[in-house]
Order: C-alpha cells, then sequence, then structure tokens
C-alpha cells in the first residue's frame, strides 16, 4: 500500500524563482557545515525561547494580528507537485506569497507576514508527519513558510517546526535542528506540560513547545481523510501538540478536536493556517494509500481554522463525488467535529459553509 | 523500601522526559543491567514490541482489539485509546512488552490487599498506558501517557521474577496503570513466576474481556479490582467507559476461584450517595457473597478533578457502616489512618484478627485461615 517514492522529500529540478535565496537543498548544506543536523541527541539541548536578535528591523511595529474570520484562499498551481510526487520548491514558494498577499491585501510579501507577528516573535510552525514517510506536510511547504518569515525579517532562531516526535519529523524529511538557526525537532525532545490543561472535555498535557517556547503558531497541517474523525486538517492536528491523543478519539473525535482548540495556548497563539493541498488524500486515511490520493497542486490559506477545516472538508467531498464515492456523511463519518468547533460554545470560527468566503487563487 | 512509588511519580512529574525518574528501579533490580532508558529512541523500542494476543483483523489493515470492551478499530500505523498498542501493516502490536515504567516494593496493604499474607512485600510494577480516562486518576502521568513519553527499563518477565525474588518478595502486581493493557507482559510475568515459586497478582479496574481475562484468571493468584461507581453515568463523564463489562468481570473472577478484593474510591458528590453505596453491598452481597473484601477508599484531589474537597471522614464512615449493615463481613476504609475499618474483624466472635495502621499490621491472629479466637474460616491467601 504505501509507496517508497515519497520516503524523501523531493526537491525542485529547477526552481521557479530565481530570488528564493534559501531553497530546501541549500538549507541542508547550511545546516550540515554548522554541524547541527545531527538530530537532538542531547536531552535538553534544545527548546526554550531565543534572545531577540539586535539587528530585528526596528521600524517593525506591530499591531494585533491579522484576523479574517470566514475567509479562506485556496491558491491552484497544478505545476506545484509533478506526477512522480515531486514539489517544486518555487512554485510552492510564489503559491504561498500570493496567498498571503490576497489574504492580506498586503502587495509587499513582507508586510503580509508583518501583519501576522512581530518581530520578537517565537514562532511554532505545526507540521503533520504521522503518515511518515508516505505522507506528510511536505517539507517544501513549511520551508517556504519559514523563509518567508526570514525574509520578512524574522531570524531563523525564533522559528520551531516542530510535531509529535523528532523520528516522525525526521522520516519526513524534515532538517531536524537543535542548535541555532531554523530549529527542528519533536515534542519528544522537549516534553510536555507537568499539569494538564483543560478545556471542555479535554483534559491533556501541551507540548512545552506550544505552551512555553513560542509565542506564535503557524498550522501546517496537510489535507486528508480519516477513518476515524470524518478528515484530520488544521484543527485536529494540534493532536499533535498534546501527550494523549489516543484519548480524544471516541465519538469521532467530536468535542474533543474542538475542545482542544479552546485551550489558550493554542487559541490565542495560532495566527496562521497553511494547509497543504498539493495531494489530498480523499478516502482511506489517514494513512497514504495511491489509488485514493489526487495532486491537487493547492494550498488553503487563512486565519479562521474552522473556516479553513470546512473548505478543506468541502474539497474531500468534491473528490469522493468525483471519483464516485459516497460522502462522509453517507459512510457515516462526518466529521462533526467541525461544526461544533463554530458553535456558541466554541467560536473558534466560522463553519457554515453559506457564511465562508472561499477565494479560488491560480497561480499557474 | 528504596523508592515509592509517589516518589517515583513526583519524579516522573517533574521530569516526564528525563532519565532521573527510574533511578530507584536499578537499585531495586540485582541484576546490574537496568539502566532507565531515553524515551523517544526508535532503536529501544523494537525490544518491547511484541504480536498482541487479542484481536481480529478487519478489512483494509485494519484490526479490532479484543482485550477490553471498548473493542476499538485501528487503522494502520495509528493505536488504539490505551495508547501502547499498535496497528502495524494489519497486525496489531503491543509496545510495552517489558517495558516496566514504574517499579517499586511496596506493601501488600498498599495494594490494598487486606486478606492476602498481610504485612508482605511485594513487587509491583506497570508499564504507561490505561483503556480508561479517569479524571481523578492519581497515577495519571503514567496512565495517560503513551510508553515513549515516559521514561522506563527492559524488564522482560524473567529478569522482572528474578529482580522480585532478589528483594526477598514471593508476590508479584501487576499495578498502578492498569494491567490489562499490558496482558501479554502480565501474563508471561505470571507464567515465569509460577515455575519460580512467585505468586502473581493483578490491581485493575476489570475493564476487560472475558477471554483475557480468563486466561489471567488462569495464572494470578488474586486481582484487586476498582469498581468505580454503579452507575453509567459516572463511568461516561468520569472515566470513559461503563459499569456493566466491569460488574460482569468481578462476577467472571469470583467464579473461576482466584481470590478477589474490591475497592470502591469514594469520590465527593459524585459516587457517595447513600442508594449508590447501598445498591453496591447489595449487588456485592448478592453477586459475590458476604466474603468478599469491599474497601471503601478515600479520595483525595488529583489530576482533572481537583475542584473536589477530600472525602470527609462521616462519609467515609457512613460507607462503611451501609456495607455492614447490608451484610458484608468484610468492609474496610482505606486512606483514614486510625479509622477501626482500617482492620479486620472475625464475622462470627467480632474479635479484632488484623489490627492495621496505614500500610503496617501490628497485631495478626488470623492462624491457618482461621479465627485465632473462635476458629471461623476467614477467607483469602494466608499461606
Amino acid at each position: 500500500m504505501a509507496s517508497s517514492r515519497g520516503s524523501k522529500p523531493a526537491r525542485s529540478p529547477q526552481p521557479r524563482r530565481p530570488d528564493l535565496t534559501l531553497t530546501r537543498r541549500d538549507l541542508l548544506k547550511t545546516l550540515a557545515a554548522g554541524g547541527v543536523l545531527a538530530g537532538c541527541g542531547v536531552l535538553g539541548a534544545c527548546g526554550g525561547p531565543r534572545a531577540k536578535p539586535a539587528e530585528a528591523d526596528q521600524t517593525w511595529k506591530p499591531g494585533p494580528p491579522l484576523r479574517r474570520d470566514g475567509v479562506v484562499i485556496i491558491v491552484h498551481d497544478p505545476r506545484a507537485i509533478s506526477e512522480d510526487r515531486r514539489v517544486d520548491t518555487g512554485i510552492v514558494a510564489g503559491m504561498l506569497e500570493a496567498g498571503l498577499a490576497r489574504l492580506t491585501e498586503e502587495a509587499d510579501v513582507t508586510q503580509a507576514w508583518r501583519r501576522f507577528f512581530g518581530p520578537s516573535d517565537i514562532i511554532g510552525l505545526k507540521v503533520n508527519c504521522l503518515g511518515a514517510p508516505t505522507t506528510h506536510t511536505h517539507v517544501e511547504v513549511a520551508l517556504a513558510a519559514a523563509q518567508g518569515l526570514q525574509r520578512a525579517g524574522l531570524p531563523a532562531d525564533n522559528l520551531i517546526i516542530y510535531d509529535r516526535l523528532t523520528d516522525e519529523l525526521e522520516r519526513a524529511g524534515y532538517p531536524v535542528n537543535t542548535g541555532r538557526g531554523l530549529r527542528c525537532f519533536g515534542t519528544d525532545q522537549r516534553g510536555y506540560d507537568a499539569e494538564p490543561t483543560a478545556a471542555g472535555e479535554v483534559g491533556s498535557c501541551l507540548s512545552r513547545i506550544v505552551s512555553e517556547d513560542c509565542t506564535a503558531l503557524i498550522n501546517l497541517p496537510m489535507l486528508k481523510d480519516h477513518d476515524v474523525a470524518g478528515v484530520s486538517i488544521s484543527l485536529k492536528n494540534h493532536f499533535g501538540s498534546i501527550n494523549n491523543p489516543n484519548k480524544l478519539h471516541l465519538n469521532r473525535c467530536s468535542p474533543y478536536v474542538s475542545d482542544l482548540n479552546l485551550a489558550p495556548a493554542i487559541r490565542e497563539k495560532q495566527r496562521l493556517v497553511i494547509c497543504d493541498a498539493l495531494e489530498v488524500i480523499y478516502d482511506g486515511g489517514p494513512t497514504y494509500r495511491p489509488s485514493t490520493t489526487a495532486r491537487y497542486g493547492a494550498l488553503l490559506i487563512g486565519t479562521d481554522p474552522v473556516a479553513v477545516d470546512r473548505v478543506g472538508w468541502q474539497i474531500i467531498e468534491e473528490l469522493r463525488a468525483q471519483k464516485g464515492l459516497k460522502s462522509l456523511r453517507a459512510v457515516g463519518r462526518e466529521p462533526s467535529y467541525i461544526p461544533v468547533a463554530g458553535d456558541p460554545q466554541h467560536r473558534l470560527g466560522v463553519a457554515d459553509i453559506a457564511r465562508i468566503q472561499r477565494v479560488e487563487v491560480r497561480v499557474s | 523500601m528504596l523508592l515509592t512509588r509517589r516518589d517515583l511519580l513526583r519524579l516522573g512529574a517533574g521530569c516526564m522526559l528525563g532519565v532521573g525518574a527510574l533511578a530507584g528501579v536499578a537499585r531495586v533490580a540485582t541484576s546490574g543491567r537496568l539502566r532507565p532508558t531515553q524515551p523517544g529512541s526508535p532503536g529501544d523500542e523494537r525490544k518491547w514490541v511484541r504480536r498482541a494476543q487479542f484481536y481480529r483483523k478487519l478489512a483494509g489493515g485494519r484490526v479490532k482489539c479484543l482485550l477490553c470492551p471498548r473493542e476499538c478499530e485501528v487503522g494502520p500505523a495509528e493505536r488504539g485509546f490505551c495508547g501502547v498498542r499498535e496497528n502495524r501493516d494489519g497486525e496489531y502490536y503491543t509496545l510495552v512488552h517489558g517495558r516496566a515504567a514504574s517499579v517499586n516494593v511496596d506493601p501488600i496493604e498498599k495494594k490494598p490487599f487486606f486478606h492476602v499474607l498481610p504485612g508482605s512485600p511485594i513487587f509491583s510494577f506497570a508499564t504507561a498506558g490505561c483503556n480508561l480516562a479517569c479524571k481523578n486518576c492519581q497515577n495519571w502521568q503514567l496512565s495517560q501517557s503513551r510508553p515513549e513519553q515516559v521514561p522506563a527499563v527492559d524488564l522482560p518477565p524473567a529478569a522482572l521474577v528474578e529482580a522480585c525474588r532478589a528483594q526477598g518478595c514471593t508476590l508479584i502486581a501487576g499495578t498502578y496503570s492498569e494491567p490489562t493493557v499490558f496482558a501479554e507482559y502480565m501474563l508471561d510475568v505470571a507464567r515465569e513466576g509460577k515455575r519460580r515459586g512467585v505468586r502473581t497478582t493483578m490491581i485493575s479496574a476489570g475493564y476487560i474481556s472475558r477471554q483475557p481475562l480468563l486466561d489471567l484468571c488462569r495464572e494470578l493468584a488474586a486481582i484487586k479490582v476498582d469498581l468505580k461507581s454503579m452507575r453509567d453515568r459516572f463511568y461516561q463523564a468520569n472515566c470513559g467507559g461503563a459499569v456493566k463489562p466491569v460488574l460482569d468481570s468481578l462476577e467472571l473472577i469470583k467464579k473461576q476461584g482466584v481470590w478477589l478484593e474490591v475497592v470502591y474510591l469514594v469520590v465527593p458528590t459524585l459516587n457517595d450517595g447513600e442508594p449508590e453505596i447501598r445498591d453496591l453491598a447489595r449487588w456485592t452481597k448478592a453477586h459475590l457473597g458476604v466474603d468478599v473484601p469491599l474497601h471503601f477508599s478515600r479520595f483525595y484531589p488529583e489530576y482533572r478533578l481537583k475542584n473536589l474537597p477530600p472525602t470527609p471522614y462521616e462519609t467515609m464512615s457512613r460507607c462503611y457502616q451501609i456495607a455492614r449493615a447490608e451484610g458484608l463481613h468484610y468492609v474496610y476504609v482505606g486512606n483514614v489512618p486510625g479509622h477501626p475499618g482500617e482492620s479486620t474483624y472475625c464475622p462470627k466472635c467480632s474479635k479484632l484478627l488484623v489490627r492495621r495502621a496505614g500500610f503496617r499490621v501490628s497485631e495478626m491472629h488470623v492462624k491457618r485461615g482461621r479465627c485465632g479466637f473462635c476458629g471461623q474460616a476467614i477467607p483469602g491467601v494466608w499461606s
């Protein structure tokens, strides 16, 4: 069932954008040269906020983070991923810039990034590597975000790509690094809070990356069907930010997914969702199944996680219909936690599809 | 006793990823080769992975776990509710066979077993994981964690029994978290113990399916079951389970002839109503008999129920009196030092047979399983 083609993340054979100053290959070279690519061998060597760098842009006066409830930008470029699952780094970076420009209505991508973050923010980028090496948030998507943030003036030291386990990140091809520069490691290297956070029906210990290290979060899920929850997108991605996701799958994960996102450290820190829909698993997820995975070539971008998830769900239903599959409701897997997330008790975003502005942007 | 469970958990809570939490384990075990492992190392984890014994394959690479009434259907690369069993390529595996995350020598009164060799030390062990999610769990750092989140030592069954004997113990308890989730490990420990003259017991919530429980009953010398409530709504709201399977387990254990003691943690406002306590006593009498010890244990605020106070002394006494009035012969009160309900009395002559203070036994008048005063048979494991 699993394809080995995805065991190592593909790189663009010919980046389209010459101004992309740091490709993944470059980054790997840089990290290797610095001797920091060797994994997290020493407990406690990683994590913790970094000091604000002296060279931070003094003209950067951050205001309240931009919020656009009920708006989801879908940026399409079919060239972003090839038939053999190679991802074009440059095209992905361009898609991200185009999406952010549309979301923020800023012509300058630097200003677009600065609508969400301040110069001293420590930003956690939550990717989803549970299905690595065959399916995960593409490395190119996460690195495009990290590079964009650096170009906007945030030092690499202030960025942490994280997931549950370092091993999963490694299997997905992420450049694990606990030293200087762009950090990348799992919560297994940092630990969980000593006490659980209570949020509705959920009582979970949060990753200390979320609760202690970071001041802001970017949620970078992938778009996939889920055999229990119905779909797994941004809201459920935070099951990888807690110690006990196995306890939260009852009743198709509802209201647990929604309740978890009420946790202040998640709700208040998360500024942006960038959903990797270069490939979409529309049935048989969350593990990779080539026969039910579509090359969709898109990124879903928004500040409203509920709206992003609702649109993601809609896309999965569209793909299922195109392939002659029954709807998730018909097969008893409707992701009921998404409407719950938008209900008056949660107010995490807009769940009513009729009230969501789905903005399609075509780059190619 | 080199390291108490409370010490261990305190250490573990402060350093869930640290290796210091199991410092006492290496001292408990004498082999000299036990070293706590650092969590998250895949190389270390392979040796603890065994094909699960109780599951069925489903279509699409899924499996159905048959270990407990939850019967999780688990997709590829996913785990069951317990967090210690994983579907790998359509087969189900336990990840904790020999992966001891807590090891201590305790007094047997701490389990509590009051009718099993009073005053004996018992070699106690646990892995991570539980198939319930009790909001009042006092061992939640262990029970609600996945195996890779807590330090562990490699303690396969033979080494565990050897460590037990080296500590001068003749009893083993699977305890602290929930032995159901490490049933294969528990079974192998018990079989190895039998071969070497060590008796094995289990401290469980009884939320287990019939076949694995039958297998365990064949190997175990005694089982203590935590009956959390007589009401489904308590189980649903506070544990993520149901009461019926637990009652079924209690009856099955009794029918199998394994020594059984029952503990009921009295949680203020949630399961301490008089009708419920009376239901408990009547059900116990009708289905288990008057000779099964029933322990009422005092609640202390823990984990997600820190908003509740400790159970009042008066409530504990009231529970004790209700159960005695319903005709149960051996009713106990736990976590209330100095309460007369800590001790054992002869149901015939009413003389004090075993005087306890906390976990300490100061008088013992049971002789060869009989009251030392009137000769009444006292059920239990006395030799």
